[in-house]
């Protein structure tokens, strides 16, 4: 149970303030991990955890909405709150708009963090939940054949089994077998469920 | 008989003379007025050249009360962000401590509980100097580039005087209006300015500023402060436009950044590259008004 701790990733690049919060937060039962570059927190393992990261919105070297569009980049969907010595308020409007989870203007109460910061988790634990989810579902789909998949494809855009032999060319009951086997491997008890599964993958739009 | 004639002859003078002394008169009195005019403008016109030199002291001591507001302000903020992160420190250092004491030691933790509300006091301090220093907004108007350099180098011809530079001017004609806010263009002109003349202090000969603006292409104009001064010092390039940076004995280090943020303000960009022959020049873009264009 100890091991799914959730991490806090602080990147400051005062050396005190690294320190100071991460004992505060450590005092909190969190895991803490500090950086002074933000680089340093690029270059890092990043843990399979829920996470959030507390970010200085000016380092040296990159400016921290810059930083959140890097990450965006990286596919690094760990959320966000800042800190800023600076009463600068265009900026956080950019970085909430962007997706952050809180702006705090430094310095902050422990209270103010910690609300911050559990929300944060919180987000994380969903996000953490539906990548699960996806891959779970992608793990699934990566045992069908060519032909099961067609048929999940075909069955999950609403298309009937008939419809699906007429336009293959075979006979119904083939196309049956395929569907028995796919909807099992798929583990979807209803064509409903299928359907849920191929928007989670990715296989058809969710506006579909 | 002697006295007679003595008396008589400048009578008989005076006769003679009469019609030539009147028309004289005439013509002194003539004069008189004329020259009573010509005193009358005289004095107009220096009490107008008077009156214009109040006006020139007066804009720039305007100018200068805005730049040491604008210092003033960006000195304030910096100091703010710079207390801020240790006061951040000592707040978590603090809290994270009573924490630890849960339960115990009631003493510390009533001391922790001090440390953190002086820790508070002075971030409320902090927050209201912050306050009272807020910038105002740049006024964005419709300006003459031109017109705004012809105005601002009224300002510094007595001291490029006094410190022997020659000032060139070479404005290209009908550029298009740009858009910006009079007070914070001068002051940054003003500011490269100065800078090139620190720069020229020691330059014994050739002591020139050519000031040029030029249409840079379809939607910008640049403004080009070109020195023959002793240049910057390869090292300085990219620390130059950082707050508190300075190569100067009693500079603030403020002057370039605040520069820099104003043209940044203004939708361009100032930098600056050492002159192939001698000295440095300053150039900042800025975009033509879209109304004008």
């Amino acid at each position: 149970m100890n091991s799914r701790k959730p991490i806090i990733y602080v990147v400051d690049d005062d050396a005190s303030v690294c320190r100071a919060l991460s004992l505060l937060l450590k005092s909190h039962g969190f895991r803490v991990q500090a950086f002074m570059r933000a680089a340093g927190f690029l270059v890092f393992k990043h843990l399979k955890l829920p996470s959030c990261l507390i970010l200085d919105i000016r380092l040296p070297g990159i400016n921290g909405l810059a930083f959140q569009e890097v990450m965006k980049r990286r596919g690094i969907t760990i959320p966000i709150i800042f800190i800023t010595g600076h009463g600068d308020i265009p900026m956080s409007v950019k970085a909430m708009k962007a997706g952050a989870i809180d702006f705090l203007p430094k310095p902050f109460t422990e209270k103010k963090l910690l609300n911050a910061v559990t929300a944060a988790i919180l987000k994380s634990k969903a996000q953490n939940k539906e990548q699960a989810e996806i891959s779970k579902i992608k793990r699934r789909i990566k045992t069908l054949s060519p032909r099961e998949l067609e048929v999940f494809r075909l069955v999950a855009k609403g298309m009937l089994s008939k419809q699906i032999a007429r336009k293959r060319g075979t006979v119904l009951q083939t196309i049956k077998v395929h569907r028995g086997r796919m909807m099992q491997k798929m583990q979807a008890k209803t064509v409903t469920e299928l359907i849920y599964f191929a928007q989670k993958a990715g296989i058809i739009s969710s506006q579909h | 008989m002697r006295m007679k004639k003595k008396t008589k002859k400048p009578i008989s003078r005076n006769k003679i003379r009469n019609g030539e002394r009147v028309r004289l008169e005439g013509v002194v009195q003539q004069q008189a007025y004329k020259l009573k005019i010509i005193n009358g403008q005289l004095r107009n016109g220096v009490a107008l050249m008077r009156k214009k030199e109040l006006e020139i002291i007066e804009q720039r001591e305007e100018l200068l009360h805005v730049t040491r507001v604008g210092k003033l302000a960006e000195f304030v903020s910096s100091l703010a962000h710079e207390i801020s992160q240790p006061l951040t420190a000592i707040l978590s250092y603090a809290q994270a401590a009573q924490r630890m004491l849960a339960g115990r030691e009631p003493e510390l933790q009533k001391i922790l509980s001090y440390i953190i509300d002086d820790d508070q006091r002075a971030a409320g301090i902090i927050q209201r100097l912050r306050s009272l220093l807020k910038k105002s907004a740049p006024e964005m108007k419709p300006l003459d580039i031109n017109a705004l350099i012809d105005e601002t180098i009224v300002l510094i011809t007595t001291d490029a005087t006094v410190r022997n530079v020659a000032l060139k001017i070479e404005l290209e004609n009908d550029l298009p209006f740009i858009r910006g806010d009079r007070i914070q263009l001068q002051q940054v002109i003003l500011n490269l300015v100065s800078n090139s003349f620190d720069a020229m202090e020691n330059i014994p000969d050739f002591r020139e500023i050519l000031i040029r603006t030029s249409r840079k292409d379809t939607d910008t104009i640049v403004v080009e402060i070109k020195d023959s001064g002793c240049g910057i010092l390869k090292q300085n390039l990219p620390k130059l436009f950082i707050h508190f940076f300075t190569s100067k004995p009693d500079g603030l280090g403020m002057g370039l950044s605040i520069s820099r943020s104003i043209i940044e303000a203004h939708g361009g960009r100032l930098d600056v590259a050492n002159n192939p022959d001698q000295g440095a020049t300053f150039y900042f873009t800025i975009p033509i008004d879209k109304k004008d264009a």
